[in-house]
Order: C-alpha cells, then structure tokens, then sequence
C-alpha cells in the first residue's frame, strides 16, 4: 500500500481535499445567499397574501359597516353620510387600492368603536400578548423537551411500563382538556381557593403577577404535545446507528445522551416549537378572554363577536399572521446555523 | 443483506391503549344513539328547582333554568359529536383531495401549491376558524364548517408529504414507468398504502375538533339556544362557576372523556401500525463451570456461546465456541440469520434489548467478560467497527468531537492529546489531511475515508481485539480492498487480535488466518488454512455450497498483474480533470 | 452488427453542476447482454435512467429499438415504456404492498385497468417461468422472501415480452445463495427466451456470469468497453484492471 494508491481507489469527494477548503467556504455563502434569498422572497409573498386576505376577509363578512357605526338610529342619508367618508361607495379596486396604501404607511384605519387608529389599537394590545406568549414558550420548550428526553431515555425497550403508561395518560388527559378550561381550573385552584394569584388582569397587581395563571394556562397543553413528540423522536434516535457506537465506546450515560442524542433532537424540537408558537398564539385568542387579559385576543373576540370593529380585526389579524410570518422565518434561521445540511432544502 | 426466510407477517398488534379507546368510543356512540330518545324531556322541561347544587335526583345539580344538568350533558353528546365528525369529515375529505391534487399537478403548480399549504399551516388554527365563523355567522353548522376548514391544511400537508415519500418507492416508479395512468397510481399505489398514518391523524384531528369546537362554542360563536353542545354546557356552567361549581363537572367530564377516546384510539393505531421492537434489556450469564484458563490465555476466549430471543426463547446461536490468540485474524462467515453478528455482540459486551445470551466462559485475555469488568477496560481494550459508516458515525458532532470522547473519559488524555492521537491514527490510515478531518463533519467525507477514521478510532485505544462487523459491505469493491489491506496492516504492526464477521467467503479466505462457517446460529466447519479452501476439500456441505455460490471473476492465463504503483501513475496521467 | 437495438452516442447528463454522464456511447446486439461495470458515482445508475428517459440528457443520442430516447415525445415514450422494461434493485420496494401479485402482473399487461381474471393464465405461466407456483398470484408480497419478490420483479419486467430489459443491481439485496439462484435463472431465461438485457452491477464477477458485452464506466466515463471475453482476460484500461485486482478471487488481489 502505497500514499499514491489511494488516488486510484478512493477518490476524495470533491469537497473534501484540503485545497478545495476555500470552495467550500464559498459553498457555504453560496448556499446562506440562496437560503436566504428564498425564505426572505418566501415570507415577502406571506406577507402581500396576508394583506389580501385580511382585506377580502372583511369584504366577506356580512353586514354593513356603515350603518354599524352610524348607529342603529341613523336615517339613510346619515348612513350613505358614513358610506362615503369611508370611501365604501367606490369600486371595490379603489377601495383594495386605498387599503393598500394605507397598510404601506401602518395605517389600517380608525377604530369604529374607539375611533383611534387601528394601528394604535393593535400596539396597545400586543405586548400583552406577546410577552405571555413568550414566557409560555420557553415554558414548553424546557419543561416539553426536558420530559420528552427523560422520559423517552427511561422508557427505552421496553424499560419502566409503568412510566409508559403514566406519561401516556398524562398526558393525554392534558390535551383533551380545553385550554380555556384548563385556564378555569387554576382560577378556581389557585386564584379562588388557595388565592395565589389575581383571579383575572386588573392594576391592584403587578403585571407578572396576573401574568402567572395565563402563561400557564397557554403552555400546559403545549408542553405535553412537545413532551409527546421529543418522546417518541428520542425513542427513534436512540435505536440509531450512532447511538449504538457511543455505547461501543462505553461512554457515561450522560455524555452519551447530553453530547451524542440531544443535538440530534433539537432539528425536531425546533421545528416544532414553530408550530407550537403559532398555535399557542390561536389558544391565547380564547385564553386571555378567561382571564379578561387585555391583550390581541381580547381584542380581536370583542372586534369580531360584539363590535364589527374592520379596521381592528384587519390590523390585529394582519400582525397575529406577520408574527407568524416572522417565527417561521426566525426557526428556520436557526436550523440552518445548527444543522447547515437543511439550509439545502427548498420547502417553504 | 437480505432475508432467506419469508419476512414475518406484519400482523395487527392489537394493544390496551387501542381497545381502551375503542371501548370508551363505543361507550360515547351509543351515549349519543341514546340519550336524546330518553332524557330529551327532563333536560329541556323547565319548573324544577334551580340552580341547584348536588342533590338526590340531581346528582350534577341543575341550571338557572332548573333543568338537570345530568341529563343535558348525556343529550349534548349526539350533537357534539355530529358536530366533531362533521369537522373532521370536511378537513379529510377536503385535505386529501387538495393535497392529491396538489401531488397530481404539473411541477410548478405542485410547488406552490406546497408552498400554499405550508403558508396555511403556520397559520393559528383558532384564529382561522374564529375568521370563517365571521364570515358566516353563529351557529352549528358554521363551526363545524370553519373548524374543518381550519384543519384542512394540516391533512393537505400530510397527504402530501406522504405522496411524495411513496413515488420515490420503486413500485411507484415502476407502475409509471410501465404506463399506469397518474389518477390509477394516486387511487392504488399512492392512497391505501397512507392509511395507517393518515387514520392516526384522523383520530387526533377528531380529538382537536371536539377541544376547538367547545371553544368556538365557549366565546358565544357555537350553537345557539335552544340546541346545546358541551361547549355551550360548558359556557354556561362556567359563568356560575363561584355560586353552583357542580354545574361544571357533567360537560367537562364529557368532553374529556370524548377527547381521551379518540387519543387513545389514536395511540393506539399508531402502536399497532408500528409495533415496538418488544426487548427487555439485554442479559449475558455464565452457565456451568470451566477449569480456569492456562497460564497464557488467548486474547478471547468464548465457550458454549448460546443466544436467546428473550420474548419467545428461540435459539439464534447455539454453543459456539472459538479463542483469537494474539496477532491472529480469526473470520466468521455466513448468511443472514447465521447468528454471526449477535455472536460479535456477546463478545464485546454489547447484547441487544431483547436478547439472552450465556456462555460457560467468555475471557478477555486474564479478564473474565462474564463478571464484573469496568467500562473503562471494555473500552480501551475492545475496539469496534461496524459495517455502515453512513450511519455509525453521529451526524451532528465532528470527528474529533465524538472520537475524542472515548480517549478523555477512558484514558484520561486532555482534549489536546486526544487530538494528537487521533491524528496520527487517521495518518496511519492514511486519511489526507488527518488534523483538518477532524473538524469535519462525517457527511463531509466519503464512505471509504470514513470507514477508515472509523478503524483509526477504534485503534485509538490500542485494544487488544478489534471486532469488525461486516466493516467492507457498503463499501465500493477498490475501497473494500484498501480498508482491508489496512486492517491486516494493523493486526501485522500492533499485534491487535482481529475478530472478521463477513457474509462473503471469498473476502474472509484472502483476510483471515481461521475461518469459522456459520448457518443457522451454528458453527457448521473450522477451517484452519482458508487460503487453500476449494469447494473439494471443504467438510461441510454447506461450505462448499457457498464457495460455489460465490462469484469470482474468472481469468484464464492472464498477463501480469500491474502494481499499484504503476496503476496509480496512470491514474495520474489519465484523469487529470 | 446488423441487429443493434441499443445504440448510444455522445451521451452527456448534467445534475446541475455535477457531469454525471460525460461523452457515454454504447451498443449492444439483440438477444445479447450488455454488462455496465462500475463503483458508487461511476453512473451506472444514471445510464440505466437515461435509456428508459427517466432523466434527461443535456446532448447525445439513445436509440433503443428504432426510438431516440432524447428527443422523444411523451406519446412515443408511453409506447416505447411497453417495448424496453425496468427491474428495479430492492425487491423490498419494488412490489406494491396492498397489491396481490396477481394484481400487480396484470397492471404490467393492462396499466389501465389489470385485471387479473382476464390475464390469469398469462400471470400462471410466468410465474411458473420464474420459478414460483402459478397458485402464489393471490398473495400479497410480504408473504414471500427477497429472493422470491426479485423472481416476481424478473416477472414482471417480463412478461410483456419486451424487446430490452434494463436489470439494475437486481442480486445486490440479495444473500450469494439467493444470487446464485436468480443468476441461474436469469441464464435459464436468456437461453429459452433469447433476452436482450442491460445487466447493471457493482460487481464485476456477477457481471461476468450474464455478459456478452461489458462497458466500465469510471467517474461518469466509459474507460472500457469490448467482448466479456476481452475485458476479462486483457483488460486495457488500469481502472479495469484495478477493478479485477479488487475482486478478492481474483490472483491480482493483494492485501500488502
């Protein structure tokens, strides 16, 4: 066996010589520039659907916003008045141009109801919204991915049925309770009869304070959904290749499961603590009218069910969905730093 | 390798989680079928007493209306259940269609259409529903519309996804190469074969429904009076909830009940399509006794190796026995199912779950393998190469992170000296670049250079006995040459005992110093000299079976075979790219 | 040379960047067998592709019995797919799983409509031909071993009779035992049926028990390509020759 004998029998993958250390690098900016590229262009096109949508949603739902705001004593001319000012007497193109517009300065009209801008509305709401949400996630993804990992190490075989079995109920139980329920039991638990927490938002309290009951609430369900999943991706990784060689290597149990299985987990976790951001953004619509939390669910129920509120339900919904927007973007950010392999893939 | 014998049956594995569910769901049909003929009157008749606690005749108490709450949440179960299929039917239905259509359009279409999906899949399915139900106004048949509406997506995505991991399986291919029309492919290769997962996701989106539904019902948007849903039930008893608590346990309780029913059919579909492997924790024990070994033992020693599937006793290897002394290559060829590889897993300690192994004496050199051995000493003295390097390498780590583990906690080098060592280990399996290597990733290398960072790690301990599981099978025919070459040059210069698991002969005659014939978990011949073996002067039947059966190229009276040295010269001058 | 049914020129086939196929040409006679040799990226794989158009190529010709493959419409290739037939490798892939085999046999005959009562005596003698029993046709692939699904694959691309078979790594799955088998019954089929055949492989020894012709392809490149005979006993090419000197029964092969 001769140095010079592996040129013929193991011809090195173009990237892998030495010399091509500098094409490589410059693959790795090719494939950021394309990544990039894509998902910016993707979540741009999002952006101009989400536009669209929240303007056609309104054009759908029934009933007349003149005569809503006129008020139910108005005559006709007051209405046609209204119809007017508004601009809902011009073709509906006119009027989709004029909406764009306005969404291209922020501006998505006044408040039927409070006559503030929309906008305003909106920024006033959400960071009550989004600081739950928040709190709620790193919640879900500590408590969801660290039980998911434990759990599916120590069910590994067929080891431990008896914790098979209580995870599996436990679980469940979580998710068939509806999160507006849930949200009723620790009122009643810990805001009624042990008197812990404020019952529901008011000033007497301090913010994080009423903040306790509602980001549990949001993220009870969330953490059994990820502890399910990371569960089962833990019980996959572990029959993997891989993971038998580190135990040929007899390595720890802990770096064995801390080094070689966890970053083998954190793909799935991450892509779905996307979908559970999301989804968690849905459960506080109806969360936070329990705990009468002022925030964007609160405010896009009161807009929608009592108030007929246009220009809110469009402003609020249009930033719920950009959020969203901007999760999707962010999580797939991440993946791509932590495992370059997916920066490759075209889905999204 | 594949199988010899006919693949089990995948059988339907019926489990408590399924029967449970399916008992429960059972239970809330009929609940449903019933109810309303029976109780319609006392939970729609006004004049009781109300607002009533937990009474006698009232067990869950009454409303304001004074109507019993028992009652009413046993009659509310036809129409939340109605309500929950009729959304779960419209989602299905309307998400396998579209995601079908999408798998059955042109390319570009299908790519944004995929995109289009994924769009809407990202997007809060609550706040989906509570737009459709703006649209179209309170009522029943708007909630079941927008909750199925909202979940449309998630059964497009998956459908799908799913037709696009099924057309790049062989039958697919084939079927359209052979001119099957795209809509005879979509209804039988493409839809049956997703039945398994997609009725799993059915039983989940059904619990979904029946949680999103109750909520829709819960912001006032559900069913309105005089019909009632537990969401409505819910509303109501939840408005009382600090005067009359009891209100709440009927709808709650139902609603939960419902929900477990479809998870747990749900689960248990999911366990019976994919059952799992069942294994208790592998055992290796000592039966009977031996005299203690000579006074230079072997490198191994293994007597009356037998192994047993622990679930159903059956014998995969039985009573075999060998010893490696030191700087000898010892080969173990055979089939699928020969026992080969388990036979390499007892040895090194590593019996998989569900597996019982025994052996009346099983020595590492002076240790005895059967007692208690520190991890340490199994690390640093056995050394282990498997047979795919695509997937026994760990994908996330690099390869000096991950072989660098075993030196550290084993023979306490620091992170740099284990870093020298495995330099001069890829070096001396003549890896190009050995220091860069290791900061690559195992996707960064091709099959042979990683099967080569493989040997050199488990050299890296300086083992007495390397055991190399088929270490050449998913190996190119030129690069298999050269690993092996290596693994003889190795066991030459260091004096490493080498134990070969191969299923092909004619590898192991040119390897190994002594050969063991497997079949059927036994050792069917010894063959001392496997150099000189023929089809003619072998013992067993079988043996000369494989010989024959194994394809070597025939030349007659060829001229000289060229050297390396020279191939490679010409390698040189004739692919210059 | 009169009775060429495939014959390949300037064949180039480009996944984006990557040349996998670079200037390919090869011919084989009817009721001949052409052995394709080559390591993992060599393009075997892809050659087998390109001939049946499954991928395209960016220039060069493929004319498979009296069809170019390359410039041929959608129409033409629908019938050309019932003349020039495919067996996949993996004999665990390969059979549709809610499918009897009965069914499966059919839909080669009939893609539109397969049904089995019609063909049924068709499908019992090709199993029959193949090895099986023609009472096998009602059961469903996971009842049978890998060896017996490759029988059915042979079957399969069989039994329309067609005018080229292209067989890609057919033994690769497969056991020696079972590989003797299939390699002894695909020279049973050979000699009744009087096959023309694209044997695909890795393996140079396997390839050496069904060719008539052999074609080495290196890196996307015909290094070589002659008479079995030929390539066997003088190989020209040092690729070739390293490829022999691989073969552990071969006396080039060295391990020092």
């Amino acid at each position: 066996m001769t140095p010079a004998a592996t040129l013929v029998d193991d011809p090195p993958p173009p990237e892998a010589t030495p010399a091509a250390a500098g094409h490589r690098a410059g693959s790795q900016f090719a494939l950021w520039r394309g990544f990039l590229i894509r998902r910016l262009g993707g979540a741009a096109a999002n952006v101009v659907l989400l536009v669209l949508l929240t303007f056609f949603i309104v054009q759908l739902i029934p009933g007349d916003p003149a005569t809503a705001i006129a008020g139910d004593n108005a005559t006709l001319e007051q209405v046609e008045t209204v119809r007017h000012e508004l601009g809902l007497d011009q073709p509906i193109l006119a009027q989709l141009g004029h909406y764009l517009a306005g969404v291209a300065h922020g501006d998505f009209g006044q408040s039927f109801r409070y006559h503030l801008p929309a906008t305003q509305i909106v920024r006033n709401a959400a960071p009550y919204t989004l600081s739950i949400a928040a709190l709620a996630v790193v919640l879900v993804l500590v408590l969801g991915v660290g039980t998911g990992v434990v759990v599916g190490i120590a069910t590994r075989g067929d080891r431990n049925r008896w914790l098979d079995r209580a995870f599996t109920w436990i679980t469940s139980l979580v998710q068939s309770i509806p999160p507006y329920l849930q949200a009723t039991l620790l009122v009643l638990v810990f805001a009624v009869w042990l008197s812990l927490f404020p019952p529901a938002y008011t000033l007497a309290y301090g913010f994080w304070e009423s903040a306790v009951l509602p980001v549990a609430a949001l993220s009870i369900g969330g953490i059994a959904s990820v502890a399910r999943i990371v569960r089962r991706e833990t019980g996959v990784v572990q029959e993997m290749d891989f993971m038998r060689t580190a135990r040929g290597w007899r390595l720890p149990p802990l770096v064995r499961y801390a080094k070689h299985l966890l970053p083998n987990i954190l793909t799935t976790a991450l892509t779905l603590a996307g979908i559970i951001l999301t989804s968690m953004l849905g459960s506080a619509l109806i969360v936070e009218t329990v705990f009468a939390w002022p925030g964007l669910g609160s405010t896009v129920i009161q807009a929608i069910a009592v108030d007929k509120d246009y220009p809110v339900i469009q402003a609020a919904v249009f930033f719920i969905g950009f959020i969203s927007i901007l999760i999707t973007l962010a999580i797939d950010t991440v993946l791509g730093i932590i495992d370059p392999r997916t920066l490759g893939t075209g889905h999204g | 390798m594949a199988d010899a014998t006919p693949d089990t049956k995948r059988r339907f594995a019926w489990n408590g989680t399924l029967i449970c569910g399916l008992v429960m769901g059972a239970i809330i049909l009929l609940t449903g079928l019933i109810a309303p003929f029976f109780l319609t009157e006392p939970a729609t008749a006004l004049g009781g007493g109300s607002s009533l606690g937990s009474v006698p005749g009232h067990p869950l108490g009454t409303d304001s209306l004074g109507r019993d709450m028992l009652a009413r949440t046993l009659v509310a179960t036809r129409l939340t259940v109605v309500m929950a299929l009729g959304a779960t039917a419209i989602a299905g239905a309307a998400g396998i269609a579209l995601g079908i259509a999408v798998w059955l359009a042109p390319r570009k279409v299908r790519e944004l259409g995929l995109r289009g999906i994924e769009f809407a899949v990202s997007y809060p399915t609550l706040l989906v529903a509570i737009m459709v139900a703006a649209i179209l106004g309170k009522g029943t048949v708007t909630v079941v519309i927008a909750i199925g509406v909202a979940n449309t997506a998630g059964f497009a995505r998956l459908t799908a996804n799913l037709a696009a991991g099924l057309s790049q399986r062989d039958y697919v291919t084939t079927a359209r190469l052979i001119g099957v029309p795209r809509v005879r492919l979509a209804t039988r290769h493409i839809l049956p074969n997703m039945a398994e997962p997609m009725l799993i996701l059915v039983a989940q989106a059904f619990a979904g429904a029946l949680v999103e539904i109750s909520g829709l019902s819960f912001v006032g948007l559900g069913s309105q009076s005089p019909s009632f849903d537990y969401g409505t039930l819910l509303r109501d008893a939840l408005g009382k909830l600090m005067i009359n608590p009891v209100l709440v346990v009927g709808p709650a309780m139902a609603l939960v009940f419902a929900s477990l029913a479809a998870l747990f059919i749900g689960d248990g579909l999911a366990a019976a399509a994919n059952p799992r492997s069942i294994g208790k924790r592998g055992r290796l024990r000592r039966v009977g006794q031996v005299p203690d070994a000579a006074s230079e033992p072997p490198v191994l020693t293994a007597t009356g190796v037998t192994v047993r599937h622990a679930a159903t006793g059956r014998v995969l290897v039985e009573d075999v026995s060998f010893e490696i002394a030191r700087g000898e290559i010892l080969g173990i060829v055979g089939e699928s199912g020969s026992g080969k590889s388990l036979t390499a897993a007892v040895v090194s300690r590593l019996v998989p779950e569900g597996i019982e192994a025994e052996a009346t004496r099983l020595a590492l050199g002076r240790t005895d393998l059967l007692g208690r051995v520190s991890q340490r000493e199994l690390a640093t003295r056995i050394g282990l190469v498997y047979q795919d390097p695509g997937t026994s390498l760990n994908p996330a780590l690099t390869l000096g992170s991950q072989f660098g583990d075993v030196l550290t906690h084993h023979r306490g080098l620091s992170r740099k000296q284990a870093r020298q060592v495995l330099v001069d280990g890829f070096a001396a399996v003549l890896l190009p670049d050995p220091a860069g290597r290791l900061r690559q990733h195992p996707h960064e290398l091709s099959g042979g250079m990683k099967q080569r960072a493989m040997i050199a790690s488990a050299m890296s301990t300086q083992p007495d006995l390397l055991i190399a599981d088929e270490p050449t099978t998913a190996l190119d025919v030129t690069v298999q040459r050269e690993v092996l070459a290596i693994i003889k040059r190795l066991n030459r210069q260091a004096g490493t005992a080498v134990l070969f698991i191969s299923h092909d002969i004619g590898v192991v005659r040119r390897l190994c110093d002594r050969v063991l014939v497997m079949r059927e978990g036994r050792v069917v011949e010894r063959i001392a000299d496997p150099a000189a073996m023929t089809p003619d002067n072998v013992t067993h039947p079988y043996t000369a079976q494989l010989l024959a059966a194994t394809p070597t190229v025939a030349i007659g009276g060829r001229a000289a075979a060229p050297a390396g040295g020279t191939a490679a010269a010409q390698a040189a001058a004739e692919v210059a790219p | 040379m009169s009775d060429t049914i495939v014959n390949v020129t300037g064949l180039n086939v480009s996944f984006g960047p990557v040349h996998v196929l670079k200037d390919v040409s090869a011919r084989l006679d009817r009721s001949e067998t052409l052995g394709v040799v080559g390591e993992s990226g060599s393009g075997k794989s892809t050659l087998a592709k390109a001939m049946v158009g499954l991928v395209k190529a960016s220039s060069g010709e493929v004319w498979v019995d009296g069809l170019e493959v390359v410039e041929a419409s959608r129409r033409e290739l629908a019938h050309y797919h019932r003349r020039v037939q495919m067996i996949p490798q993996d004999p665990f892939s390969s059979l549709s799983p809610r499918q009897t085999i009965g069914q499966t046999l059919a839909e080669a005959i009939d893609p539109g409509r397969a049904r089995v009562g019609r063909h049924q005596d068709r499908i019992a003698e090709w199993l029959e031909r193949v090895g099986l029993e023609p009472g096998m046709m009602h059961r469903y692939p996971h009842e049978f071993s890998g060896g017996q699904r490759q029988r059915i694959a042979i079957a399969r691309g069989l039994i329309l009779e067609p005018s080229v078979v292209i067989a890609d790594e057919i033994t690769s799955a497969l056991d020696v035992s079972v590989q003797a088998q299939i390699l002894e019954l695909l020279a049973e089929l050979r000699q009744s049926l009087g096959l023309t055949m694209v044997f695909i492989s890795h393996n140079l020894a396997v390839v050496q028990r069904v060719s008539d012709q052999v074609l080495v392809l290196y890196r996307g490149q015909v290094v070589e390509a002659g008479p079995a005979e030929r390539i066997y006993q003088a190989p020209q090419h040092w690729y070739t020759r390293a490829l022999l000197d691989a073969d552990p029964g071969s006396p080039g092969f060295t391990l020092d």
